[in-house]
């Protein structure tokens, strides 16, 4: 289900929220702004398990991050020790998780996004006075992320046919045939992206200097309490992290 | 030989694809798989040579269940032509398209040489060797494809709509390659929507696909 409130209040919580996430120095503070942003994917009505799920690569490979830089990061008190020396300390574990919560919190903000369609994210971005041919490219390039996935699975099925057992082979081999992978699957969205660049020309996009639409965004009430009350609570949190130390 | 005995495929819980197919392709038969959109013919191509697989029946390539296998073991008894040749591309040049999968598992042969050079004048690439492939036609795409399968020696051949969008003297060629694969023993399963594919004289089978299920015509 679509989300019912405007476009730009969406990416206004998608922009403080990520915001938070950066500027927040300890794990208390990334821990409170993760689970502002958990309460929000609830409010809009994400699964976050789903979202755990959908990006399952993404967050193995943030565990691995973590779990490298608890074992590299020195200072703090000792917590495992082998043979003297000092394998996980409390700065590295603390770090490690403040990590983990920075990028979780990010993938739940991006989340937020989806409850609009791609059509009301570009207006929105018109409407914030981003020029109409950049907001239209990025919700291209969006649409062109899980197209592109989608095209790269499929090399790997067609490499796995020609006798190829990527898993067995040795890490430079596995560089070049991802090389091999990669050419024609980059090569493949270029030419997609020029014959939807030729075929929009020919349907007169770009022909006029003003663009009207069918649907014009405009701000509701509900947008405007849930604009204040995110932006009170953004400030609220950027005063006590910093004003109060 | 591929069996499939009792298969059952469902994308989703609400779209059930294929129901209960029993049926068994032989080598040295040349079957036409026609039916709408999406009466899931690709699916049961896919299914066949382990593309796409389900928990729901049996299928078996030359007597050996295929989830005891991985694609790369399954495709030395079957090769699948993908609609879209461009899929199946990968190397700088025609020539080392043929011969990079042997490049990297460590077993180019000067006779895998020789295969390679005796396939490009059967499709009639010679004059390509050294041309990107993605830089040429889409009929010399679609035959460039077709050697790669056949530089394994596959027995039995997928084709997803082989012909669409091609030119006629392409198609003749790729229909002529197909007629004298099958007989000279090979099998052939041919999705198409070319209800009059010309069996000439090979012993041919018409299949249709309609709400899941497959019919002899």
């Amino acid at each position: 289900m679509k989300s019912r409130l405007d476009p730009r209040i969406t990416m206004l919580f998608i922009v403080l929220t990520s915001t938070l996430s950066v500027l927040a120095s300890n794990v208390y503070w990334l821990l409170l702004v993760f689970l502002l942003t958990l309460l929000l994917n609830i409010v809009f009505r994400l699964n976050p398990l789903k979202t755990l799920y959908r990006m399952r690569r993404l967050v193995s490979m943030i565990i691995f991050i973590a779990f490298f830089q608890s074992l590299t990061t020195s200072g703090g008190r000792p917590i495992i020790t082998l043979l003297g020396a000092n394998i996980v300390t409390s700065k590295g574990l603390v770090d490690s998780l403040s990590f983990v919560l920075r990028m979780g919190n990010i993938m739940l903000a991006v989340m937020l996004g989806t409850k609009h369609d791609s059509r009301d994210m570009i207006d929105g971005l018109a409407k914030l006075k981003i020029p109409y041919e950049l907001a239209f490219m990025t919700g291209i390039a969006l649409k062109f992320i899980p197209l592109f996935g989608q095209e790269f699975a499929d090399r790997i099925k067609a490499v796995s046919l020609r006798g190829i057992n990527i898993k067995k082979l040795k890490l430079s081999k596995k560089i070049k045939i991802y090389s091999h992978i990669l050419v024609p699957a980059i090569s493949g969205s270029i030419i997609k992206s020029r014959d939807i660049a030729s075929s929009m020309e020919t349907r007169g996009f770009r022909a006029y200097p003003d663009r009207t639409n069918l649907r014009v965004l405009k701000l509701k009430l509900a947008d405007y309490i849930a604009m204040i009350i995110a932006s009170s609570i953004f400030l609220l949190i950027i005063y006590f992290m910093f004003a109060r130390r | 030989m591929i069996e499939l005995i009792d298969v059952s495929f469902a994308y989703n819980k609400n779209n059930m694809v294929l129901r209960n197919i029993t049926y068994t392709f032989k080598e040295g038969v040349l079957y036409v798989l026609g039916g709408k959109n999406g009466s899931g013919k690709t699916t049961m191509g896919k299914l066949m040579c382990g593309l796409v697989k389900t928990k729901q029946g049996i299928v078996k390539v030359s007597g050996t269940n295929i989830y005891k296998k991985t694609v790369g073991e399954i495709s030395e008894h079957v090769g699948y032509l993908y609609q879209n040749p461009d899929l199946q591309l990968f190397a700088p040049t025609v020539y080392e398209e043929l011969v990079f999968p042997y490049e990297l598992n460590g077993t180019l042969t000067y006779e895998i040489k020789e295969r390679a050079e005796k396939l490009l004048q059967v499709f009639k690439l010679e004059d390509k060797k050294d041309t990107f492939p993605l830089l040429m036609s889409l009929g010399e795409r679609q035959r460039l494809a077709l050697a790669t399968i056949m530089m394994r020696d596959t027995k039995f051949i997928i084709f997803d709509e082989p012909t669409s969008s091609i030119d006629a003297e392409c198609k003749a060629m790729i229909h002529e390659f197909i007629l004298s694969f099958v007989e000279n023993g090979g099998g052939a399963f041919i999705i198409s929507h070319d209800e009059d594919f010309n069996l000439n004289g090979v012993n041919g089978m018409n299949l249709r696909m309609e709400g899941g299920m497959l019919y002899e015509k």
